[in-house]
């Protein structure tokens, strides 16, 4: 549990976390994913908190794969609540959503997210993605 | 002021005095016809004019100030001056001027009520005939002459006297000509005379003697002493004179001068007063010439009910301001009065007078007077008919103006009932709208996220199966593995474009002036990698229109697209957008191809979401493109149509809502 983590992917469809656990397996990106099923799991995980209380907080993941419709806490509150703790702003959000409503994505691009990706995308492309986001950097060490 | 004009015309047209209607820069607006009989022009010869124009020369500039007193909120009354005819001539008048208000109590221009007097002088005239007519007759020989000795008893004959009383000598003599003398004025006479007698000065008065027919007359006495030699009053000589007739003319002269004032104050009253101080101010000013303490006045209305708009009958408290009184209550003095149309008098200490308010024979109004501290008479009723013939007219008139009013106010009433009545139901049909608005929201967004998420999931390991497994799988597997995975990638595509149908039909309009022909240019670059190289464009010339950008980018990118791949077979497919000329102002846009085009007999479900009117197999697409066009054409208030032949290529025309 306290291994470091590169990727939080927050996907409460089994289908869909499995397809992208897939792509990023095929890609070799997938050695230190960590899959959390909705929204208040993921905001445990990050700080610390509830089930995941014992997790050093301060071992941030590299980037956040953010679905929007998830139980408990949707999508765009964990956005929200990520980007407005300054330990946890600069984590890199890609918002990973089936969705091309156009107050969606603003909303999400208001909140601050880094990028905005609808599915299904092309897997090759989608990997690369993921991979140039973990390579700029702007990751918490 | 115009607005009131026919009200007014009402008013002057029935006055015996000019009245004149100006606006304060002194242009006149209202001639009436005793103006035209005081002063000689018509009212097409006055109206327009400036008021000067009855100026004469020596009374320059004396309207232009009184104009700006009345400009002021002055009343100018009873101004007697010095005015010129048509002809030149000059006329004496007396001149009332006050102030015409509007609904806000703005002086906006004056009316001056202008008197010959022409008839006055008339009467002056026979007050100074009369009197040059005593002095005269105190010399000719029809006076009456007596001698009285020092006691005032009868001296000789009196032959004039006799005739004039019936008295026979004998009854003259001594004090017996004071039988003759109204009981009431004996004793004045004995005053007098003693005073003369003491003082040896002229004896001086009047009373009234019994005429020989029983009237009494009034008569002006006076006598003087005849002293003898010693200096001491030896008889008295002198005359009487029967006045009546003068007293008469006198009183004629006040009642007449007092009704003519009465008649102005009217005018003034009606021309210039709201509705509401119109009912006080005349019964005011009826009591005040009545000499009456208490009085009511009122109307009939349009239901035939007595309506006393105010109430001053002290004893008989009333709740409210207003009385009515429906006809079935017309009983005692009032009813009398008012059904059999004459005045009702009566006497003693609740005497009063009702008087009813005829016009044309119809009663319109009813005044009642009572209070005075004598009993009234014959002459008042006479006097107070007088009044009700001149108050019937602008009475009349004023009544039926209020009603039309009153009309007015109701239909404006209705209208407004039925408006908010109208607004009502708008507003319940719009929020009905914005639920079902709300609820297709949220259904739109719920499939786009949920409706998607196990396309994905077949469509993808469909994928993985064909690209990672496919060593493993026969080639009909394969085959059928890869039919999955199209007919997900085709739901997905339906889903997408069901979508943005939906938004597309949401999006509020964002009306904006727009050159049609950058649209245009916009939408074949966006169609750039479908569109064949071969193709042949024609851009015709564009006129800009209003609408939303976005949506009416939409509209030419789906007709384009169609074009382009519905004439992708030919060598040379060919593709024109034009406008037609416009007729009616509004522009008919249009998108021609040569392509394989549509048979007109199914030209009804062109536009219908999801019909196709070709196979999937030969040209792709979901059927949503017309539908979507169609929708927003309709949101702009514009009409789309199309007009094809089989084979020979397809025009779509469409229209947007013309410019303001």
């Amino acid at each position: 549990m306290n291994d470091p983590v590169d990727i939080l992917l927050v996907e409460d469809n089994p289908s869909d976390a499995e397809l992208t656990m897939h792509v990023l397996e095929r890609h070799n990106l997938a050695e230190r994913v960590y899959v959390v099923h909705d929204g208040a799991e993921a905001l445990d995980f990050v700080f610390g908190t509830g089930d995941y209380a014992g997790r050093d907080a301060a071992n941030f993941p590299k980037m956040m794969l953010l679905d929007l419709k998830l139980p408990k806490i949707d999508g765009l509150e964990v956005l929200r609540r990520v980007k407005a703790e300054p330990r946890t702003r600069s984590i890199p959000v890609v918002v990973f959503s089936s969705s091309w409503e156009d107050r969606d994505l603003k909303a999400a691009q208001d909140l601050g997210a880094d990028k905005y990706v609808v599915k299904p995308v092309d897997f090759a492309q989608f990997a690369e993605a993921v991979r140039a986001v973990l390579a700029s950097g702007q990751g918490v060490r | 002021m115009s607005t009131d004009l026919g009200y007014l015309a009402a008013i002057v047209d029935c006055s015996d005095d000019a009245i004149i209607g100006t606006r304060l820069d002194g242009i006149i607006e209202i001639w009436n016809p005793g103006a035209q009989r005081l002063y000689g022009y018509t009212a097409a010869e006055a109206v327009g004019r400036h008021v000067a124009l009855l100026e004469s020369a020596e009374h320059r500039g004396e309207i232009a100030n009184i104009l700006a007193r009345v400009a002021q909120g002055e009343v100018i009354r009873h101004y007697r001056t010095w005015r010129q005819r048509k002809d030149g001539s000059p006329v004496d008048v007396s001149v009332t001027v006050s102030p015409i208000r509007d609904t806000r109590r703005r002086v906006v221009g004056a009316s001056a009520i202008a008197r010959d007097m022409g008839p006055q002088a008339t009467l002056e005239n026979a007050l100074r005939l009369s009197e040059e007519r005593y002095r005269s007759l105190a010399l000719a020989s029809t006076q009456i002459v007596w001698t009285k000795d020092e006691r005032g008893d009868a001296i000789g004959d009196w032959p004039a006297w006799r005739t004039f009383t019936g008295q026979t000598q004998a009854e003259i003599a001594g004090a017996g000509w004071r039988d003759a003398v109204h009981p009431g004025d004996r004793e004045n006479i004995s005053r007098v005379w003693a005073h003369a007698v003491e003082n040896g000065t002229v004896y001086e008065t009047e009373y009234r003697v019994r005429r020989n027919d029983g009237e009494y007359r009034q008569m002006a006495v006076r006598g003087v002493p005849v002293f003898d030699l010693a200096g001491q009053i030896r008889e008295w000589v002198g005359s009487c004179l029967d006045i009546t007739e003068r007293k008469r003319v006198e009183e004629e002269a006040r009642r007449s001068q007092r009704e003519l004032e009465l008649k102005t104050r009217f005018a003034t009253i009606f021309l210039t007063l709201s509705e509401h101080e119109i009912f006080a101010a005349v019964l005011d000013a009826i009591l005040q010439h009545m000499e009456s303490e208490q009085g009511i006045f009122g109307y009939v209305d349009e239901q035939g009910a007595l309506v006393f708009p105010i109430w001053t009958w002290s004893d008989c408290p009333v709740p409210g301001e207003t009385v009515r009184l429906p006809r079935t209550q017309w009983n005692g003095l009032w009813g009398c009065a008012l059904v059999e149309k004459r005045p009702v008098c009566t006497a003693g200490p609740r005497r009063s007078i009702v008087t009813p308010i005829l016009f044309q024979n119809d009663v319109i109004g009813l005044f009642v007077i009572a209070g005075r501290t004598i009993d009234y008479t014959e002459q008042d009723k006479q006097t107070l008919e007088r009044l009700g013939r001149d108050l019937a007219p602008v009475l009349k008139a004023r009544l039926q103006r209020d009603n039309e009013e009153r009309g007015r106010q109701r239909a404006e009433a209705e209208v407004r009932t039925i408006n908010a009545e109208l607004e009502k139901r708008v507003e319940e049909r719009t929020a009905q709208l914005q639920a079902a608005n709300q609820e297709l929201e949220a259904f739109a967004y719920s499939v786009s996220h949920d409706l998607r998420a196990p396309l994905r999931a077949i469509h993808g390991f469909s994928r993985i199966l064909l690209e990672e497994h496919a060593p493993q799988l026969c080639s009909t597997a394969q085959h059928y593995l890869e039919v999955v995975r199209a007919n997900a990638l085709q739901m997905g595509e339906l889903i997408d474009d069901l979508l943005t149908f939906s938004r597309l039909s949401r999006k509020p309009l964002q009306k904006q002036t727009i050159a049609a022909s950058d649209l245009v240019a916009q939408a074949l670059a966006e169609l750039r990698p479908e569109t064949p190289a071969r193709a042949e464009l024609v851009i015709g010339e564009l006129p800009a229109c209003r609408g939303d950008q976005t949506l009416l980018k939409q509209v030419f990118v789906n007709l384009l697209s169609n074009a382009i791949k519905y004439s992708s077979k030919r060598a040379t497919p060919r593709i024109e957008v034009g406008c037609l000329p416009r007729a009616d102002g509004s522009p008919t846009y249009y998108v021609r191809d040569n392509g394989v085009g549509f048979d007109m007999r199914y030209v009804h479900k062109l536009f219908g979401v999801f019909q196709r009117l070709h196979r999937a197999e030969e040209y792709q697409g979901t059927g949503i493109g017309l539908a979507t066009v169609q929708r927003i054409v309709h949101r702009h208030g514009g009409r789309v149509w199309g007009e094809s032949e089989l084979d020979h290529g397809a025009t779509f025309y469409f229209t947007l809502e013309a410019d303001p």
